[in-house]
């Protein structure tokens, strides 16, 4: 302080010291390095663990491996491996999938096959007609056949239109894959195709003028004279046939019967029973037999006909299936079907009580009216696990199912997709196979009727508007869908993959 | 004696869905592994940090707690961790199909 002047100006300099008060923390995850101090912890480790060795330092082993095994590895591993094994096998009995296991499983469809069905087809879809629509398909019973109807879905007044059924069926030499076999045309629109449930080699179609015809394909290559048998002129009012349905061995016994009773012939062993719905509110019951050329009425019904109301338009009928296993109690009657109309309305019906009608041989096989849709009835399936219980579908995309005992539905359940047609999926009680139409990308969705939502499947794309479903009910699930484009595609369904509800049985 | 070591982690590494095992040393360092020496290294480090870690929480809440295992489940994988005094012993489980 000696040098000081003795002016109050100057300046005085001190040096200058800085001391930081803050602990510094310094934090890092990386792997190369890691350090750690001052955490809240009362027991505070500071320690700088080795994340600092290096790939190349571990192939020093004259450094580190030298003294390989370190004393007190192997007491260290006597005592923690039994542990560590508990808690592997721990994993094995909880069966550990990740931590999302509660999610469900996403079950993927394999497209097997994609076929442009309308290929070499001269007579559909030329001059001013529109391209043709794959109408109706059905599987033979060990599902090695596939027959496809080709025609059109709208007719001004009368279908003028070639109607074409094209028969695939699977070769080995192609590599289990759907082969064209052979053409069947027709004068008119073939609205359904219809293999017979067991007999491969019969198929029966249906026009759009009211023919309805049974095809024996076991020795025809072609279409040879003697090979089809067709229904009396003037059956169904030569309106279209709208469904046609092959009965089961209990079923066709009863009708046998009846005809025996009726007429008064004996029935061959090979005679079988096809059932065929019309527009004009008929249903007809055919005894036919292909070896011995025999197609006679058994009888027809007629809904409503001996309330003297007018007939409705048959959209869609199914019957009950037979479960002649079931116990006593649970047994239901096997002769009970279901009509859907057009205007929505829902007949039960019974062969057995069917009223005549007077001055006619037909009768009314209605006995109760379900409770009916708002519009046009788009399919009935009956269920092939729960007898008596039903799915029906309309065109305002509802989805109903019944229960015959009471009128009124057991479920009524919305849909946000515009369905065309749906199937039941065989081995699942409750899940549906729904062919959707609009804008939709997934055309063809799977449906828990029971739980009411739709099941997460992949794969299952469409092109255009699905016209037509059928499922192989036998052996592996197959899933046949045609659409608006004559686009066949034919998928794979692990359906035993399907996680049910614990109540998929209870509707 | 390395035999005995040897056959206790190739008998943990065979068992069903394991990935991998790694035996790491009090100073970080994988001395045994059955996975590449880069992943050994990356588990190794973030472990032993994460192990530290852990036995300061049980001791935290108790002193007279020590920890004695750690799971940690994720998506993808599984790690279980054995800590010990001078070594920590760690195996990777993936979810069997």
């Amino acid at each position: 302080m000696s040098n000081l002047s003795g002016y109050d100006g100057d300046a005085v300099g001190f040096d200058s010291v800085s001391q930081s008060k803050r602990p510094e923390t310094t934090s890092s995850t990386q792997t190369s390095e890691y350090g750690e101090c001052g955490v809240g912890s009362q027991t505070n480790f500071t320690k700088s663990c080795g994340s600092t060795a290096t790939p190349e330092e571990l192939h020093a082993e004259d450094d580190i491996l030298k003294e390989y095994p370190p004393p007190g590895l192997n007491a260290f591993l006597r005592r923690v491996v039994p542990g560590m094994l508990e808690q592997l096998d721990q994993n094995d009995t909880e069966n550990y999938v990740s931590s999302d296991s509660d999610e469900e499983e996403l079950v993927t469809a394999k497209l097997l096959q994609e076929i442009q069905v309308n290929e070499n087809t001269p007579g559909l879809g030329s001059g001013d007609h529109k391209t043709a629509t794959i109408l109706s398909l059905s599987w033979s019973s060990a599902g090695n056949n596939l027959a496809v109807s080709l025609g059109q879905t709208q007719h001004e007044i009368w279908c003028d239109h070639e109607g074409l059924i094209r028969v695939y069926t699977v070769k080995r030499t192609a590599g289990d894959k759907l082969v064209k076999y052979m053409d069947i045309t027709e004068k008119n629109c073939v609205t359904i195709v219809k293999y017979h449930p067991s007999v491969a080699a019969l198929l029966a179609y249906a026009t759009n003028s009211g023919e309805v015809v049974l095809c024996n394909l076991r020795d025809s290559f072609s279409q040879t004279e003697g090979m089809q048998l067709t229904s009396p002129a003037g059956c169904h009012g030569s309106r279209p046939v709208t469904a046609l349905h092959w009965a089961d061995a209990a079923l066709a016994n009863r009708f046998l019967t009846m005809q025996i009773q009726n007429t008064g012939k004996r029935r061959g062993a090979a005679d079988q029973i096809l059932i065929s719905a019309g527009s004009d509110g008929t249903i007809n019951v055919w005894q036919v037999n292909s070896t011995s050329k025999v197609f006679e009425s058994v009888i027809c019904y007629v809904i409503n006909g001996s309330k003297k109301l007018a007939a409705p338009d048959i959209s869609c009928f199914d019957f009950i299936k037979s479960c002649p296993l079931k116990p006593f109690d649970e047994k239901v009657a096997d002769d009970i079907f279901v009509v859907g109309t057009r205007t929505g309305s829902l007949f039960l019906c019974r062969v057995k009580n069917a009223q005549q009608i007077v001055d006619s041989k037909m009768a009314d096989p209605v006995f109760d009216v379900l409770d009916s849709h708002g519009t046009c009835v788009l399919d009935i399936v009956f269920s092939f696990q729960r007898p008596g219980i039903f799915a029906s579908v309309s065109m305002d995309s509802e989805l109903r199912v019944y229960d015959i005992n009471q009128p009124s539905p057991l479920k009524v359940i919305c849909l946000d997709i515009i369905v065309s047609c749906m199937s039941w999926v065989p081995q699942s009680p409750s899940v549906l196979v729904l062919g959707v139409c609009g804008a939709a990308p997934v055309r063809v969705r799977l449906y828990d009727a029971a739980a009411a939502r739709l099941l997460p499947v992949d794969g299952l794309e469409a092109a255009g508007t699905v016209t037509a479903l059928a499922v192989n009910q036998s052996g592996s699930c197959r899933i046949a869908a045609g659409d608006s484009a004559s686009l066949l595609r034919v998928w794979e369904l692990p359906s035993r993959r399907l996680r049910l509800s614990a109540d998929a049985l209870n509707f | 004696m390395a035999n005995e070591a040897e056959e206790t982690v190739r008998k943990l590494a065979s068992h069903r869905g394991v990935h991998g095992v790694i035996i790491v040393n009090g100073e970080g360092i994988p001395i045994k592994t059955t996975l590449d020496n880069h992943i050994s290294v990356q588990y190794a480090g973030l472990m032993s940090a994460l192990v530290d870690k852990a036995k300061a929480v049980v001791r935290d809440l108790d002193p007279s707690n020590d920890l004695t295992f750690l799971r940690i489940r994720s998506k993808k994988s599984e790690v279980m961790v054995a800590p010990d005094k001078d070594f920590i012993l760690i195996v990777v489980q993936h979810p069997v199909e």
